[in-house]
């Protein structure tokens, strides 16, 4: 190799070095700096150090002098001394530099210190920690609201304290799927994932959902879902914000409650049957073969119990087959006072045997339960109709089967169940 | 000239390259940006850095990162009208050595200068 080939080496390390992004140096046991690096130099004389190259350890200790006291002590222990020590300083002008400094007590006489000035980085993550921080107390101080913030993949990623007050979720919800938030069995249910493809589409999707509590209960949030980008301008998180709108959800469930039920009897009015009884039919016209039985029930001389004991006392009776019913039925069946003494079951999937053997029940029930009232007994006795069909896709045939079934039954001399 | 010579930039501005590798003290010559336009023999001979590893690069960010701060880079860049002798250190093939540094420039003249003295 010929001198010039080395002296270019030479020169390209030195420029190499020249450029290092770290301020470095070496000194001897004795305190010589004999090698520095130019960053070290800009960054010493900017923190207005008195710079004299034997100088090494008041430089040292103008700068850390706890550290000058460990390195010294460990200069017969070759080893790392300190690692990203942080240390903060001023400079002439009055800024603060955080700076980080690193020793390595190469042997006795020789160490090296580097010197990292991380005052950006470090005010970066304080300017972090205050947002965090401004963040927590926004959430802490939320009423009536929560937010929760979730990964791509609709995981929860922070718990926080909205969630945990408005909804009873502590720190544990961490990590769960997001529709775990939801209540299985809402009246309306939400496709999470689909309100998610669209708010990645458009930047948000908003939507109502219902929320499941720690506690089992359940409230209703008004919720946007929002996007949020990173640089690039791609989906990298998403956040939900809801509003809890509870009351008027329960206002409104309410309301419509009333438009659909019986006020003597708390049965469904006949709205009501039309309303619960249209999904069955929708499920009869999408082509699920379902079986619908009806059972029209009637107060065997109703007139005279009327005459008897008075409006009030026909009343009672009618609150009472009422409760009869609800007691004898199932929560899937459909029990309603269509009027007067007019009463209608509708029974899903249930054939004809299983429809006469419940009208019998609900017969039998009837006819040995007498009802007490002001200090009398009144016993009444029913006829049923009862009619049942397979893909019913009109309910008023299957009703109108079951009426002509209970005219027979009253025909042929009441208390009595009669199929159509 | 001399370092210290008052009328410093004119004489500076009137030198070729070559007469700048006569003086016994460091000169770089820049434009408005750092960008080395003259690198005098002194001043390459101490730095260990031949011309053609600084002419057109930026003094402060390539060449010389050691004057990357408030006290030398700054000041050129926020001074409009600038004669200023301080005492640095510069890293001459990594040996700290102490120097003096003149900071020079002037709204009217073409290019400032670095001047460095041991």
């Amino acid at each position: 190799m010929n001198n010039e080939a080395v002296a270019g080496d030479e020169e390209s390390l030195l420029q190499f070095v020249y450029q290092f992004p770290v301020a470095v140096m070496r000194m001897s046991g004795a305190g010589a700096i004999d090698l520095m690096n130019p960053r070290a130099a800009a960054l010493l004389i900017g923190l207005g150090l008195p710079f004299q190259a034997d100088q090494g350890w008041a430089l040292l200790g103008a700068l850390d002098p706890p550290l000058c006291d460990l390195v010294r002590a460990h200069l017969l222990e070759p080893g790392l001394v300190a690692e990203q020590r942080p240390l903060e300083r001023r400079d002439p002008r009055g800024r603060v530099h955080h700076l980080a400094l690193t020793v390595i007590v190469v042997n006795a006489s020789s160490c090296m210190v580097a010197i990292e000035d991380v005052t950006s980085r470090v005010l970066q993550e304080r300017q972090l920690a205050r947002e965090r921080q401004s963040l927590a107390v926004v959430l802490e101080s939320l009423q009536g609201y929560f937010v929760v913030m979730l990964d791509l993949d609709l995981r929860i990623t922070q718990p926080n304290r909205s969630i945990e007050r408005l909804l009873g979720h502590g720190t544990t919800i961490g990590g769960s799927a997001c529709s775990e938030l939801l209540h299985a069995e809402s009246s309306a249910p939400v496709d999470l994932a689909a309100q998610a493809a669209l708010a990645a589409r458009q930047g948000w999707a908003s939507f109502e959902a219902e929320y499941r509590c720690a506690d089992g209960a359940t409230i209703w949030g008004d919720t946007m879902l929002s996007t949020i980008v990173d640089e690039a301008g791609d989906p990298s998180a998403f956040v939900i914000v809801a509003r809890d709108v509870s009351e008027r959800r329960r206002r409104e469930e309410a309301l419509i409650d009333e438009a659909l039920t019986d006020p003597l009897t708390g049965l469904l009015n006949r709205r009501g049957l039309a309303a619960r009884v249209a999904p069955w039919l929708e499920d009869a016209r999408a082509g699920k073969a379902l079986m619908i039985s009806a059972l029209a029930l009637d107060i065997d001389f109703f007139k005279r119990v009327n005459d008897r004991y008075g409006h009030d006392g026909g009343d009672a009776v009618l609150r009472h087959l009422g409760q009869l019913l609800t007691k004898q039925f199932r929560r899937g069946d459909i029990v309603a006072r269509l009027g007067g003494e007019e009463f209608v079951v509708l029974l899903r999937d249930a054939p004809i045997a299983i429809a006469m053997a419940s009208a019998e029940r609900m017969r039998h029930l009837l006819e040995h339960t007498p009802l007490g009232w002001q200090d009398e007994t009144i016993a009444v006795t029913t006829s049923i109709g009862v009619a049942s069909g397979a893909g019913v896709t009109e309910v008023e045939q299957l009703l109108h089967g079951a009426d002509l079934a209970l005219y027979r039954a009253k025909a042929e001399g009441r208390n009595r169940v009669v199929c159509g | 000239m001399d370092f210290e010579d008052t009328a410093g930039l004119a004489q500076l501005e009137a030198m070729s390259a070559q007469a700048l590798d006569e003086l016994a003290f460091g000169v770089v010559r820049m434009r408005a940006d750092g960008e080395v336009v003259a690198y005098n023999a002194w001043e390459s001979k101490m730095a260990g850095l031949s011309r053609e590893r600084v002419l057109a690069r930026n003094f402060f960010a390539e060449v010389a990162p050691c004057t990357n701060n408030y006290l030398v880079a700054e000041r050129f860049m926020s001074e409009p009208e600038l004669d200023a002798t301080l005492d640095y250190v510069f890293t001459l093939r990594m040996k700290p050595t102490a120097v003096k540094l003149r900071l020079l420039k002037s709204a009217t003249a073409d290019h400032m200068y670095l001047l460095v003295r041991r």
